[in-house]
């Protein structure tokens, strides 16, 4: 009886070892010879930054930035794997992979857990308001609430920022303990539980789009912020090449051109006029 | 206004088409973890030598933790102890990570099902095995198996509809079965109609699982027949 079991075992775990070892085989030596694979994650939730498009394909601004720069890069070949934003955070901790993209707000917890980019983007936050609120900017928010964000959302950063410097405006603000929808945010606007939503016009016109509210409107931008590339801390060479390719593609314009056809203006004019770009 | 209703009826056609993925990484775990599950079992009835105690720690160990925390402590670790040895293992794909970590998981509690089965068996019936001239295999064949799978099986089948349940935390760490695609399509959707984009899964894993339980039913009865036959 025990040799049948144990061969039984054994045969099951060789079949799984096969399955195994037939993709290890696929698997480019790192670290050694000309190209080295560089595993990248992509944030999962975040059309049309980063996600997956309906036939499982990467997709979204944030991918075309990266594809430009790995074409700049002939010494990287970068693998991208479509993963939800906890994973990507917590795998760019570990190693698993090297660098995250989920457009990423430059935060002092984020700068101290990984190495960041250069920015290559430029997002401007809106408020979305009932059309006969008579608020256009934060400034008229005294008093009022804006729509619960995670914690961990750069948004949520942001906007503590701005409530931090302007203590004269006592504005009703939680943080949530877990990713909500924006979509979910919108319609506590749309249902009075909160006065405000707080993110980008371009993310608000699609979730109007989908809804078809017909009483809320997009306030004028109320703030901004550059995203960036989080790396593993002992990449220093990656974040390097990088930096230089974005440099090399904000300077041609090539980046400029790419957000005019994602969100209909060019991001970096924007944030230079406003003064976000140094 | 509202048309999550619409979202449901447009997601459910793509999501059928993501059921077979869903039954990969239900069966393949099942079959891993019923022949592990089977060694580990008889491993734990045998003779307490260190064998027994490390294979009793895994046991409780899998058996003790949330099977997302090991899920992510197989798909970050891994690699990990993978670079030990000189072994980039980051490029394998989601799903490798996924079955690992559930037949870690599966093959413990299923052992423990068959371990209560074996110890409930009737000893008897295996002397007279033995009686009648059978050899250890044939004794196994003909005897333990049959006697272990049927008290084993109503519990097997709670693990097993477990198992499939749990097909869905898989998306976290970006595998594409009816969940993840479902957790994708949400995400093209910016959120909205999530509700309804759920509940569409949700009416699938229901079907499969009314399945599922219909297959044991019918196994039951089976090896029931055969019994009195």
């Amino acid at each position: 009886m025990r040799k049948t079991t144990i061969k039984t075992a054994i045969a099951a775990i060789t079949v799984a070892s096969i399955g195994l070892t037939g993709c290890a085989a696929k698997v480019a030596p790192t670290g050694s010879g000309d190209v080295r694979v560089v595993e990248v994650a992509l944030e999962a939730e975040n059309a049309p930054y980063t996600y997956e498009d309906e036939n499982g394909n990467p997709a979204g601004y944030e991918y075309e930035v990266l594809k430009l720069i790995d074409e700049k890069l002939p010494e990287y070949e970068f693998h991208y794997q479509v993963v939800d934003y906890e994973t990507a955070a917590a795998g760019v901790n570990t190693g698993k992979y090297a660098f995250e993209s989920g457009c990423k707000f430059r935060t002092p917890a984020r700068e101290e857990a990984f190495l960041v980019s250069e920015p290559y983007n430029y997002f401007f936050m809106n408020l979305v308001v009932k059309e006969d609120s008579g608020i256009e900017g934060l400034t008229d928010l005294d008093g009022k609430s804006i729509a619960s964000i995670v914690g961990t959302d750069g948004r949520a950063v942001a906007l503590n920022d701005w409530i931090k410097n302007h203590p004269e405006v006592a504005i009703d603000f939680q943080e949530l303990a877990a990713s909500g929808a924006m979509a979910d945010e919108i319609q506590g606007v749309e249902d009075g539980t909160f006065d405000a939503a707080y993110l980008s016009a371009e993310q608000a016109n699609a979730i109007f789009e989908e809804a078809g509210y017909t009483d809320l409107k997009i306030t004028d931008r109320v703030d901004g912020r550059d995203t960036v590339f989080l790396i593993n801390k002992s990449e220093t060479e990656l974040q390097a090449a990088i930096n230089g390719a974005l440099e090399e593609l904000t300077a041609d314009e090539s980046l400029g051109k790419l957000t005019v056809d994602f969100f209909g203006e060019d991001n970096f004019k924007v944030a230079e006029e406003i003064g976000l770009k140094k | 206004m509202w048309r999550g209703h619409e979202l449901f009826l447009e997601v459910l056609p793509t999501l059928i088409t993501f059921i077979p993925v869903t039954l990969f990484y239900f069966l393949v775990p099942t079959v891993i973890s019923w022949a592990l599950g089977a060694w580990i079992c008889r491993v734990r009835i045998g003779k307490k030598n260190l064998l027994y105690y490390v294979v009793s720690l895994f046991v409780s160990f899998f058996r003790g933790t949330p099977g997302l925390l090991q899920l992510y402590l197989v798909f970050f670790g891994l690699p990990k102890i993978a670079e030990l040895f000189g072994y980039n293992i980051n490029t394998w794909s989601a799903g490798i990570f996924y079955i690992i970590a559930t037949c870690f998981n599966f093959s413990s509690f299923v052992s423990e099902a068959f371990r209560g089965a074996y110890l409930a068996m009737n000893k008897g019936q295996m002397e007279a095995g033995y009686a009648i001239g059978f050899s250890k295999l044939q004794n196994f064949i003909y005897v333990i198996a049959p006697c272990t799978l049927k008290v084993a099986l109503p519990n097997l089948k709670n693990l097993e509809i477990d198992l499939l349940k749990g097909t869905a935390t898989a998306y976290v760490i970006g595998l594409v079965d009816v969940m993840g695609r479902a957790d994708k399509f949400i995400a093209l959707h910016r959120g909205y109609g999530q509700l309804w984009i759920l509940m569409a899964a949700g009416l699938l894993y229901f079907i499969i699982n009314v399945a599922v339980e219909f297959s044991f039913r019918g196994f039951e009865g089976a090896l029931s027949k055969a019994e009195r036959g």
